[in-house]
C-alpha cells in the first residue's frame, strides 16, 4: 500500500497541463469537437472536479460494483423470480431495456470526445473514468435482458432497437444524438453530465429502482442503482464546466444548453419512466407517482443546485414544464397503448377502478381528462369492438421530440410552421424555440412521418410501417393483460 | 409548507438501499459530525436519503467508528447513488452545501 496521503500526490498526478509552442490551440481542440465559447486556454486549467478519485481507487471499487450485480444475476438464474413478475412491470423493464443500453455506449462515445477534447488535464481525467462507466453499464445492460431471452422474444429488442427506425428509437436516437453522440466536448459537459445525468437520469435509475424493490424485481433495482452510483461520480463533469463559463462571462450561453437539453431530456423521460411509474408498475408497489418524484429530483434537488450555481429557471418553466407535469405523459400513455402494435413491449393500459382512483388523486382532474378517453376504449373492448381500439393512420410527430403530438383535447393543437420552405410541425412553443434555436442541427433530420410522406416507407400504410420500424409479429406490442384490466373482460379477448 | 420550511434546503447523500451496513454508518456518523443540524433520513426502498439543511458533514474518522473498521471515504462510492447539493470531497471529509 502506498504510504503516502492521496492530497499528497493527487494535483501532481492529475495536473498535466501545457501551453502548447509547436501547435495552434485550436489544432489541438477544434471548435467542432471542443467548442471553447471564445474561452482561451488557462482559463480552463482552473477546472477542478467535486468529486475526487484515483485511477487505483476506481478500478477497486468498479470491480467490486461488478462483483455485486453479476453475482445476484447469478443466484436469481436459478429461481423464478422473473415468471413471478407482475406483467405490467415486465413491460416498464422491457422498455427500459430497449432505450437504454445501446444509448450508453453512445455516452460512452461522448465521455471518450471529453477525455481527448475537454479542455483541462482534471476534466479528461474525469471523462477517462466516465469512459469506461458507460462501457460497464452497455455490457451489464445487455447481458441482463440477454439473460431473459430465452423467457421472452421482446427482450431482443435490448440489442436491436437502437439498431431499427422504430419511431420510439428515433426519438431517443435523435435525443442522444443532439446530447452526446454529436456534441462538442464543452457541450456534452453541460447538456450531458450536467442536465441530463445530475437531473434526469435519477428519475428513471432510482425510481424506478425503488419500485422495483417493491415489485420485488431484486435484480433489476441492484443494477440500475449500482449502475447511477457511476453516474452520480461522472455527473460531476458538469459543475466545474458550468462554473467556468460563467467565472468567464458565458452564462448566457451555458443557461441557453441547458434550456435546450432540459427540454428534451424532459419530453423522453416523460415517455419512458411517466408510463412506467404511473402505469406499469403494479398500484401496490408505487412508491410516488411520476409528478412527486419530477417535483423532489428536478424540481428540488436539482434545481437548488442549479440555482445555486447562478443559474436562472428555464424561460418556459412556469408557462410550459409546470403545466405539462400533469399531462403529457398521461397523452403519451393513450397513444402508447392505441399503437401498441409499434413498441416492442405490451402497454399495460392501467386503467383498472383502483387505479383510476388513484390517477385521480394523484392528478385531479384526471377522469374528467382522460378517463373519458378511457371509457370509449373500455366500451370497446366490452362489446367486443377490438378493431375499433387499434389505429388505421399514423399520427402527427413533433420535429423536435419525435413523440406523436397529442391531441387538440387533451393537450394543444399541433403548431404547423416552416423553415426555408421546409414544412415542420411541432407539439409546443418551446419543442419549436429548441429547432428553431439551432436549424443546421436539425434541418436535415428526417420525421417518422416526413420519411412516410417521402415515400420511404412501403407499402404505404400501418403493415409497411411495421416493417420499416423493424417490428416483427413475436415482438409487435398488444395489451399486457390481454385486457383483463377491462370488466368481461374474457368476453371481449374472444 | 410553512416560511421556515420552504427555506430549508436538504442537501447530503442518497445511498443505494440495499447497501444496509453503509446507510446505518451514514445516519449515525452523519449525526456525530453534524452535531447542531437535525439528519433528517427519507427511506424510500431502492434509496436512502440522509441529509440537513444546507449542510452535511462526513468524515472518515465517523464512518470508520460507525463500521467498526478501516474504510476510507472513496470506498462510500459503490452506495452513493445520488446526492443532493454541491459536493467538496477531500482525503478524510467530505462536505455537501447549498449556499443561497
Ligand atoms: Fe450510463
Ligand atoms: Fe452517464
Amino acid at each position: 500500500m502506498p504510504k503516502l496521503q492521496r492530497r499528497d500526490y493527487y494535483d501532481t498526478a492529475r495536473d498535466m497541463n501545457w501551453a502548447f509552442s509547436y501547435v495552434n490551440e485550436d489544432e489541438v481542440f477544434p471548435e467542432e469537437l471542443s467548442k471553447s465559447f471564445g474561452i482561451k486556454g488557462d482559463e480552463w486549467w482552473g477546472w477542478d472536479e467535486p468529486y475526487k478519485l484515483t485511477y487505483r481507487e476506481y478500478v477497486h471499487n468498479q470491480a467490486g460494483k461488478d462483483d455485486g450485480i453479476y453475482s445476484i444475476r447469478s443466484t436469481i438464474a436459478r429461481s423464478n423470480l422473473y415468471d413471478n413478475l407482475d406483467v405490467g412491470w415486465k413491460s416498464a423493464i422491457k422498455a427500459h431495456y430497449g432505450a437504454i443500453p445501446v444509448p450508453e455506449y453512445f455516452a460512452s462515445i461522448g465521455e471518450a470526445r471529453m477525455a481527448r477534447f475537454g479542455r483541462a488535464a482534471a476534466w479528461r481525467n474525469m471523462a477517462t473514468f466516465g469512459t469506461l462507466d458507460e462501457c460497464r453499464h452497455g455490457q451489464a445492460q445487455i447481458y441482463f435482458p440477454y439473460c431473459l431471452l430465452g423467457k421472452d422474444p421482446q427482450f431482443d429488442w435490448a440489442h436491436k432497437a437502437m439498431h431499427t427506425n422504430e419511431w420510439g428509437v428515433i426519438a431517443a436516437r435523435s435525443l442522444f444524438d443532439d446530447m452526446f453522440t454529436a456534441n462538442d466536448a464543452v457541450s456534452t459537459a453541460i447538456q450531458l453530465t450536467f442536465t441530463f445525468e445530475t437531473g434526469f437520469t435519477n428519475l428513471q435509475f432510482l425510481g424506478m429502482a425503488s419500485d422495483a424493490l417493491h415489485v420485488g424485481d431484486i435484480e433489476f433495482g441492484a443494477l440500475i442503482s449500482s449502475i447511477q452510483t457511476d453516474e452520480a461520480r461522472h455527473s460531476q463533469q458538469g459543475e466545474p464546466t458550468l462554473r467556468i463559463m460563467i467565472q468567464n462571462g458565458k452564462k448566457a450561453e451555458a443557461q441557453k444548453l441547458v434550456d435546450q437539453m432540459f427540454w428534451r431530456s424532459w419530453k423522453l423521460f416523460a415517455l419512458l419512466t411517466g408510463i412506467s411509474m404511473d402505469y406499469y408498475t403494479p398500484l401496490e408497489s408505487r412508491t410516488m407517482s411520476f409528478k412527486e418524484f419530477m417535483q423532489d429530483w428536478i424540481c428540488r434537488q436539482f434545481m437548488d443546485q442549479f440555482k445555486d450555481l447562478g443559474m436562472d429557471l428555464p424561460w418556459y418553466w412556469e408557462k410550459h414544464f409546470l403545466p405539462e407535469l400533469d399531462w403529457v405523459h398521461h397523452a403519451y400513455h393513450l397513444g402508447v397503448w392505441f399503437w401498441r402494435p409499434t413498441v416492442w413491449w405490451n402497454p399495460d393500459a392501467g386503467v383498472s377502478a383502483a387505479e383510476r382512483d388513484w390517477l385521480e388523486q394523484k392528478y385531479p382532474g384526471w377522469n374528467a381528462r382522460f378517463g373519458k378517453l378511457w371509457d370509449v376504449i373500455a366500451d370497446n373492448v366490452r362489446a367486443g369492438r377490438i378493431g375499433k381500439t387499434y389505429p388505421a393512420t399514423l399520427p402527427i410527430v413533433c420535429n423536435c421530440c419525435h413523440i406523436p403530438i397529442c391531441s387538440p383535447s387533451v393537450g394543444q393543437a399541433p403548431r404547423i410552421t416552416s423553415h426555408n420552405g421546409r414544412k415542420l410541425s411541432f407539439c409546443c412553443e418551446v419543442c419549436e424555440w429548441v429547432w428553431k434555436s439551432q436549424p443546421e442541427r436539425y434541418d436535415t433530420h428526417l420525421s417518422v412521418v416526413d420519411r412516410f410522406l417521402a415515400g420511404q416507407i412501403q407499402p404505404p400504410n400501418l403493415e409497411g410501417a411495421l416493417q420499416y420500424m423493424g417490428i416483427t409479429p413475436e415482438v409487435a406490442g398488444n395489451d399486457a393483460e390481454g385486457y383483463a384490466w377491462n370488466r368481461m373482460a374474457s368476453l371481449a379477448a374472444e | 409548507m410553512n416560511a421556515t420550511a420552504a427555506a430549508i434546503k436538504l442537501v447530503g447523500p442518497v445511498i443505494r438501499g440495499v447497501d444496509e451496513d453503509i446507510i446505518e454508518a451514514v445516519i449515525t456518523a452523519g449525526e456525530t459530525d453534524n452535531p447542531d443540524l437535525e439528519i433528517v433520513v427519507e427511506d424510500r426502498g431502492g434509496y436512502v436519503r440522509v441529509q440537513a439543511d444546507k449542510n452535511f458533514r462526513l468524515t472518515q474518522k465517523s464512518m470508520q467508528a460507525a463500521l467498526g473498521r478501516p474504510f476510507r471515504l472513496a470506498e462510500i462510492e459503490p452506495s452513493l447513488v445520488s446526492f443532493a447539493g454541491r459536493l467538496h470531497s477531500m482525503d478524510d471529509e467530505w462536505v455537501w452545501t447549498i449556499h443561497s
